[in-house]
């Protein structure tokens, strides 16, 4: 069974800069639910933008269903990161959910099928009420609804989510980890969090990310693994690395 | 009223009144994207360049409104480049490209045998000079703006919306924003004769900025730009023709003062 994203002996630096993720292998299942977690500059949302076809590795593979993502852009759902998200744009919640529609191909108007995904989404994250409202109108969790619902429209079977859930209140992060949750019956669900304790208690499995990928599943985070990875990341490189390739490419 | 009394028997008020009114259309709907865009200091440079291609234009004996033409789609597709290329250096290399066409221009029109040419005009703009060619250009403008925005609305509004999401989903950004560049240069030309080169930008966002306060859609944000436009541009002339004003900076301090009042109606409102 082809891995719904993959990232094999991936590093990725910005312009002439010095490598920010280093030899990162990584697979994720066709229905997982996944989150990167790690400090801030640690790579984590870089390696998202990889997946999503943003940036290109300076050297490894990315795969998207077996493909590299631009070919497999269809394939793919992204959700940026909202509470940078400009909240004064003239625009309503059904145009801006429409917009996920767009694809590269011709079309002045948007056909019955692209109205019909775009109500879906719009049912499913439970945006009904709202459609008609501008997005200045609404709230962190409404307009994080709104980006999620945008990236459902175009029918990914890959949904990449950047700190879906910061500056949320309780509240509204659990309706958006039960909105993830239900999601992974159909698609895989790959998000980026720096904010490990609310996180694991959601999700099946987290990658740490420090540069590199540090340690996976929910069983290995010890609380002395949080505490290195976010205290002394560059340690946690030698500590919590068993299964990676050897130092020395760093 | 004696604008209306004038208006009725004088054609070149008639012309005045039309080319204005029609150069406004393309604005409102341009300025919009400039508006949502944050891209006032590109449109800036691009309008402020056109003086190169004018003084060329003029040295060589040639229409000065094709070689505004020319150059601003040439200064649009520059900075444009500049933009997208280094990010990092883009403030200085924008402003460079500002100086440097006005510079330029400068320079063609004083050796320019004969000088005569109406700086002021074209710095400042002169409605009562419309020329019928003049409202032929800005028609068929109007039409290419128009044409273009009504083509590709959609894929304008995900690039302004959110690049980055319109490019996960494959739509080429650059070109897209390029090309909207490239509408703001044919605005640019549009407004000489309105406002000129120094005023235009007022022009083409002002009416845009206060639309964006009170419509949820860029489509709406429009709609209300054009008829605010046409607002100022129409009572400008009025009130600027009986103490014999220039009228584009009267077009300016109205859509000014509209967009104060605009704020603090807002502000009131909350």
């Amino acid at each position: 069974m082809t891995a719904s994203l993959a990232f094999h002996g991936v590093s990725f630096g910005y312009g002439d800069g010095p490598d920010v993720v280093v030899d990162v292998d990584l697979e994720v299942g066709e229905h997982e639910l996944i989150g990167l977690i790690g400090p801030n500059g640690g790579g984590k949302s870089t390696l998202l933008k990889l997946a999503a076809g943003l940036l290109r590795p300076r050297q490894g593979q990315v795969r998207v269903f077996g493909r590299p993502p631009p070919e497999a852009r269809d394939e793919i759902g992204y959700v940026p990161q909202f509470a940078l998200f400009p909240r004064d744009f003239p625009i309503t919640v059904a145009q801006a959910v429409l917009l996920g529609r767009l694809g590269g191909g011709p079309g002045l108007r948007w056909s019955a099928a692209d109205r019909a995904a775009a109500d879906r989404a719009i049912d499913e994250t439970e945006l009904g009420p709202l459609a008609n409202r501008p997005l200045s109108a609404l709230s962190g969790g409404e307009l994080q609804r709104v980006l999620i619902a945008r990236a459902l429209a175009a029918e990914p079977r890959l949904l990449l989510l950047d700190e879906p859930t910061s500056n949320l209140d309780q509240r509204a992060e659990e309706d958006i980890f039960a909105l993830l949750a239900r999601l992974t019956h159909r698609m895989a669900v790959v998000l980026v969090s720096h904010d490990v304790g609310f996180v694991t208690g959601f999700v099946r499995r987290v990658a740490c990310i420090s540069r590199t990928l540090i340690c996976h599943g929910t069983s290995e985070l010890t609380g002395e693994v949080i505490n290195e990875l976010y205290g002394h990341p560059v340690r946690a490189v030698h500590h919590a690395h068993h299964h990676q390739a050897p130092p020395g490419d760093s | 009223m004696e604008f209306l009394q004038a208006l009725a028997e004088h054609e070149f008020l008639q012309r005045a009144l039309a080319g204005g009114l029609l150069a406004t259309i393309g604005c409102g709907v341009v300025g919009s994207y400039v508006v949502v865009q944050r891209i006032s200091l590109l449109a800036g440079a691009i309008a402020h360049a056109v003086l190169g291609g004018m003084g060329i234009a003029w040295y060589f004996g040639a229409d000065p409104l094709g070689g505004a033409l020319v150059a601003a789609v040439l200064a649009a597709l520059v900075i444009g480049w500049v933009k997208l290329r280094f990010a990092e250096r883009e403030d200085t290399a924008i402003s460079a490209i500002w100086a440097l066409g006005m510079a330029i221009g400068i320079l063609f029109i004083a050796r320019t045998p004969g000088y005569s040419v109406d700086l002021m005009g074209y710095l400042f703009g002169n409605l009562l000079m419309m020329s019928s060619s003049d409202l032929k250009l800005i028609g068929a403008l109007d039409l290419v703006i128009l044409g273009l925005v009504a083509l590709f609305y959609r894929q304008f509004l995900a690039v302004c919306f959110d690049p980055e999401f319109a490019r996960v989903r494959g739509l080429k950004v650059e070109r897209y924003y390029l090309l909207l560049l490239v509408l703001v240069a044919l605005t640019v030309v549009m407004l000489i004769q309105v406002v000129g080169l120094i005023l235009v930008i007022a022009l083409m966002t002002l009416p845009a900025a206060i639309a964006g306060r009170f419509t949820h859609s860029l489509a709406a944000m429009m709609g209300l730009a054009v008829l605010l436009g046409m607002a100022f541009t129409a009572g400008g002339l009025a009130i600027s023709y009986a103490p014999d004003l220039p009228s584009g900076p009267v077009i300016i301090v109205l859509a000014g003062l509209a967009y104060l009042l605009a704020a603090l109606v807002r502000r009131g409102a909350r």
